[in-house]
Order: C-alpha cells, then structure tokens, then sequence
C-alpha cells in the first residue's frame, strides 16, 4: 500500500505497438483454411473481410444499440470455434449471417427473460442504448425500432431481414435456419403486429397507413 | 412486396447505412479474433470428424458433467486467471497499486494480457488498482491517457469490468476505445469516445452512458456537464471568470508589482472609438518565461531555479491562492519540503475557506504522510471538511482509507473501511475495503 510520493519517469523510450497486417489469400476458402490452421492472420483477415456484413445485419435486426460491438465480436467468435463444421467455405458469408441472426436471437430473448425476472420498466433496462444521440436520430428510425421491440424476437428478425435488410426469404430462411414456410409465417405474422402498432405512431402512420394488416 | 413497409425499411436501412460508412473497424476486436484463432488447437491435435453413436453420447455426457462441474466451481476452473500487465516499451512487469508515470517527452504503454492496452500521455499519472479476470480498475490522477479495451467475452459474475477513476469521475468500461483526461488543478474533466459505450459518473453522481462520437467536458467546480462530437472543446463557462477567487495571475511578481492601476470605467454614455487591430503577436520580441509557465509545463526544476530568483517568500506572500498553490507544488517537486510545506500553510493562512485552501490542506496532507501520518491524516479530514463535494475529495479519501490500513488497530481499520465503502462504493480500494471488513468478521 506504500504510495512514492513523486513519479519516476521510466528511461526506456516507450515504443508505440501496433497491429501487423499479415498477407493472406483473397478469398473466403484461404480465411477458412488460415483459421483452420490455428493461424493468427486468420482471425484477423476474416473480421476485415467480414465485419461490416456481420454489423449491418445486427445492426438491422436490433437497431442502434449500445451493445453492437460485442455482439459483433460475439459472432466472430462463435464462427472461429465452429470453424470445422463449416462445410463449403464458398458459404462463409451466408453462415456468417445465420451465426449472427443466431446471436442476436439469443442477446433479444435474454434481455427478454432480465425484463421479466428483474420486473424493470423497459426505459430501465441498462443494456438497451439510452444515449443522448438517440434522441436525435431519425424519428421514424427511432420508432421503427421502439415497435419491433414489441415483436416476439424471431418474428423481429425475419421482419427487419426482410424488409430493413432487403433479403429474399430464401435466404432469411437459410439464416434463421427453419423451412420456407415458417419464415413466411413468421413474415405474415411479425408485419401484421408491426402494422397495428406503427399506426399508433404519428412518425410511422404515413408509412403504413395503406397497409393492409 | 408491401410497398410502404418496403419505403420504411429502405429509409431505415439508407440512415443506418450512412452511420455504418462512418464506422471505423474495431482493432481492438481485430486483434482479439487474431489471437483467438491462433489459440485453436493444430489441426492434428483436435478431434476427430464423424464420431458416432456410443462414442458420441459418452462425449456429450462427459461435456454435461464438466459444465455443471464449471458452473459449481467456476471461480476455480471455468474462467480464465486473473489479467496481467506489463508496463513501457521494455515490458517490465506491472506492479499493482505502484505509480506509474510517463516521461515529459514521450507517452507510457501499459499492456494488459487480455489485450487491452492503455497509453499514458507524457506527464500522465496512473496507476493500477485492482485486477481480475475480466477487467482492472485504473486511477488516473492526472493527465491524459488513450484506452483501447478489449471487449469482454464472458460475462463474469461478481467480476468488475474495467473501470477508470479520475478524481470525482468514474468511467465504467465494456470494450471499447477512448481518451480521457484530468486536470486536477483546473478541476477539468474530459472523455473523448471512439467506439463502443462507457457508463459515466460524474461528480452529481448521475450515469451518463456515451456512445460512439460522442465526447464529455465536465467540471464540478463550474457544475459543467456537457455532451459535445468528439474533438470539440468544452464551451467555456460564462461563469467560469468569475468564479475564480482571484484575477488571473501576472506572470511574475516584480512585474506584477510594478503594474500601474488599471483606469476607472468610463460611463457607458462615453463614446469609445473602435480599437485598432493588435498588432501580430508573433512580431513582438518573446519575453522570459516566467516560473508559472515553465511549472505549468511541468519543467518544475527551471521553475524553481526562477521562483527564487524572483523571490519565493514575496511570492508566496503577494500572488493570488492558485499561485501560491503552484509555488508550493514546485517547491515539492523540487524535494524541498520545507518551502512547500511554508507555501501550502501560507494559502491556509491567507485564504481560509476558500477551495484553494481545501486543496493546500491536501497537499499537506501529502507532505505529511510518509513523516507524520497522524498530521496527513488531520490534513485529508479537513480537506474533506472543507470541500466535501470537491475535485480533490475522493482522492482525500483514497489516503484517510490507506493510512488506517497501515494502522495496526484492527477495529480501527474495519472502521475505516466500513467508512470508504459507504462514501464510495466504487471506489478506487473499494474491493480492498470489502476484503478488511470480510476478514474482520467472525
């Protein structure tokens, strides 16, 4: 606990470290081969190959979140510790989405489960962004995302795939993992409630006012 | 496709993607996945593809037992071991709770083991206070320093994240990258966010959670809280002038001394004409330094060598508290206890009650605490006395709850502790305390 009273400057001059980017394939198959290999390049190259599709897709799902890098990185990981189980590398990209829609399904439902078993109102829940900045976003962005919280989680996803993200729902059904027919289900079911609900926003019913629900 | 659900979604996506353009990497994530996939096993030592039946579910049997094993002994086998960190360019050992100083010309790297890495700005003042396995805890006492943290994967319970204290100011950290600084002297705060979010307690002890692009310029003194883009100067005061005990210092004594008065207002009926333009400054001759400036800068030896020259005892007689608070941190600086000692007492003694008086009662306290513990301790009291709310009271705290641990009085440390915890509950020996009080009891 002895505190010196005064600082004693080190002698070495402090080197700055940084981060060697290392040669690696141009392509998805020698990202999956380097990580693979247990090669350091090969974490480092599919992130930068990567993170902007991971982000955007979280991104769209869960909008602006305080969260959004861990999960981005929460992706990353899981992709790396199931590396082996991919099977065609030329699939990295679509498998990269499903362990994303995977992630952020999990983060949805256990904020859902502390919601209920922490009884705080949903204003209150920490891990939900309630920055300054928020406020100053786009109202109708801001409200898009304040009525998909309403939305069961898989319903939300397939909602903000389809219609945010723009996807074709053979892909959203290959991200989420089910059949065709269920995420049209889960399409019809989740627009149908987003509908009802945006109309009783002034910054959504302009949008959705000819929807039919 | 509805077509205006499929316009929302676009508009959406169009704001969204306007944000994202502007988002820069993460490299400290970069940097993690590329450690973490070199952490995987060669190839030849994982296991084999295509295990069946029998095989299969003894190994999923085997991997229920080890969980639940886990989660029954987590502190002992499931998390990682505590961090570690090493401290300049040379990769000497961190010792935790040791000052840490960057030179004057050149900043200080602090590595941690889980990547994280903290620069200290030349003259920064850090040190580590507290390391677990998912985070640390860092005193900033002043200065600037840039944090680049690496996100945490797990979740650890009962394990504190990071966590960076700079006098009132607490910075609550998940992953992220920012600068923060503190200027004790000026009571100035400031966190400029790069990425991720950080929880921010300020002197009012409110949570003010940031996001990206978005930085702080706080003041308890001047009760300034401001949220402004990263890089933005803090939009001073109106107050602030005024809210000084006294005018602003001339540079140096004698000339002080020789100013002429400064002529009466004129009426505001008296007409003035238009000043002409100031001539460029770079044109005029440039004066001496004075001892304020070169100490300022931090160059406390030549500071000294003119502080005497000038004349210490006139100056610690004749300049304003902040002054005279300078004289004295020089003459500290400088090894010489006596005039500091003789400045500090002489702030107390010409401006009692004021927080500058608060703030020499500390520094007292600092020159005491290795002769005299008792008078250091008398000096933290009254600091806290007199400003309980100021820049300089959690740090006052910080040495009271030092100095009873150095006590012998077992009671008299449990106290002490039971005393800190309450003020601070996050603070900066808050797990310290908590571990006195566990091993007091029974």
């Amino acid at each position: 606990m002895r505190v010196a009273d005064e600082p004693q400057p080190r002698d070495a001059e402090p080197r700055r470290s940084a981060v060697v980017h290392l040669p690696l394939s141009d392509s998805d198959a020698g990202v999956v081969a380097a990580i693979r290999a247990g090669e350091r390049a090969g974490g480092a190259a599919l992130y930068d190959r990567h993170h902007q599709y991971v982000r955007r897709v979280l991104l769209r799902v869960l909008g602006p979140d305080a969260d959004l890098q861990d999960l981005v990185q929460d992706v990353f990981v899981a992709a790396i510790d199931s590396i082996d189980r991919l099977v065609d590398a030329g699939a990295l990209r679509g498998w990269l989405a499903a362990i994303s829609v995977n992630c952020v399904r999990m983060e949805l439902r256990r904020r859902t489960r502390r919601r209920i078993i922490r009884l705080f109102p949903p204003n209150e829940l920490p891990d939900v962004a309630v920055a300054a900045r928020d406020r100053e976003l786009d109202a109708a962005l801001r409200v898009t995302y304040h009525v998909l919280g309403r939305l069961p989680a898989d319903e939300r996803i397939v909602f903000a795939l389809r219609f945010i993200e723009g996807m074709e729902l053979m892909a959203i059904a290959e991200a989420c993992q089910v059949s065709l027919a269920t995420a049209k289900r889960r399409l019809v079911s989740g627009r149908r409630k987003f509908i009802n609900m945006a109309k009783a926003y002034p910054e959504l019913v302009e949008w959705v006012k000819d929807e039919a629900p | 496709m509805n077509d205006g659900l499929s316009k929302l979604g676009r508009h959406v996506a169009e704001r969204q993607d306007a944000e994202l353009q502007q988002l820069e990497p993460s490299e400290a994530s970069r940097r993690f996945l590329a450690e973490y996939s070199a952490r995987r096993a060669a190839p030849e030592e994982r296991e084999p593809a295509g295990l069946s039946g029998p095989l299969l579910w003894l190994r999923l049997s085997l991997a229920a037992v080890v969980i639940m094993s886990a989660f029954a002994l987590q502190e002992a086998v499931f998390w990682s071991p505590r961090l570690s960190y090493t401290v300049g360019a040379d990769g000497e050992s961190g010792v935790l709770r040791d000052w840490e100083s960057a030179p004057d010309d050149a900043p200080l790297p602090i590595h941690f083991s889980d990547g994280t890495r903290i620069e200290l700005e030349p003259k920064a003042r850090a040190r580590v206070v507290e390391i677990g396995r998912a985070g640390a805890e860092i005193v900033i006492e002043s200065g600037r320093a840039h944090l680049d943290v690496v996100p945490v994967r797990f979740r650890v319970p009962g394990e504190s994240p990071w966590r960076v204290n700079l006098g009132p100011f607490a910075v609550e950290v998940k992953g992220t990258r920012f600068d923060v600084g503190w200027d004790p002297r000026e009571d100035d705060f400031s966190l400029d966010l790069y990425e991720g979010s950080v929880v921010v307690r300020g002197c009012d002890g409110g949570r003010h959670t940031l996001s990206a692009g978005q930085a702080v310029r706080a003041s308890c003194s001047d009760q300034r809280w401001e949220i402004v883009p990263v890089g933005a100067p803090a939009t001073p005061s109106p107050a602030a002038g005024d809210a000084r005990e006294e005018p602003a210092a001339p540079s140096a004594l004698p000339e002080s001394v020789a100013q002429p008065a400064a002529p009466p207002a004129l009426p505001e009926s008296v007409a003035q004409p238009p000043a002409p333009p100031a001539p460029p400054r770079a044109a005029a001759p440039r004066a001496a330094r004075s001892w304020q400036e070169l100490a300022r800068d931090g160059r406390y030896a030549p500071a000294y060598e003119r502080a005497l020259a000038v004349g210490f005892d006139a100056a610690r007689e004749g300049l304003p508290a902040s002054d005279v608070l300078l004289l004295g941190d020089t003459a500290r600086l400088n090894g010489d206890a006596r005039r500091a000692n003789d400045a500090y007492s002489a702030v107390r003694r010409r401006f009692p009650g004021t927080p500058a008086a608060a703030r020499a009662a500390f520094a007292l306290g600092r020159l005491a605490v290795d002769t005299d513990p008792s008078a250091a301790r008398r000096w933290f009291e009254s600091c806290l006395e007199e400003q309980p709310r100021g820049p300089l009271a959690p740090a006052a705290d910080d040495w009271l709850f030092e100095l009873s641990a150095r006590s012998s009085d077992v009671e008299q440390r449990r106290a002490a502790a039971q005393v800190y915890l309450n003020r601070h509950p996050h603070g900066a020996h808050a797990a310290d305390a908590r571990r006195l009080l566990d091993a007091a009891r029974p």
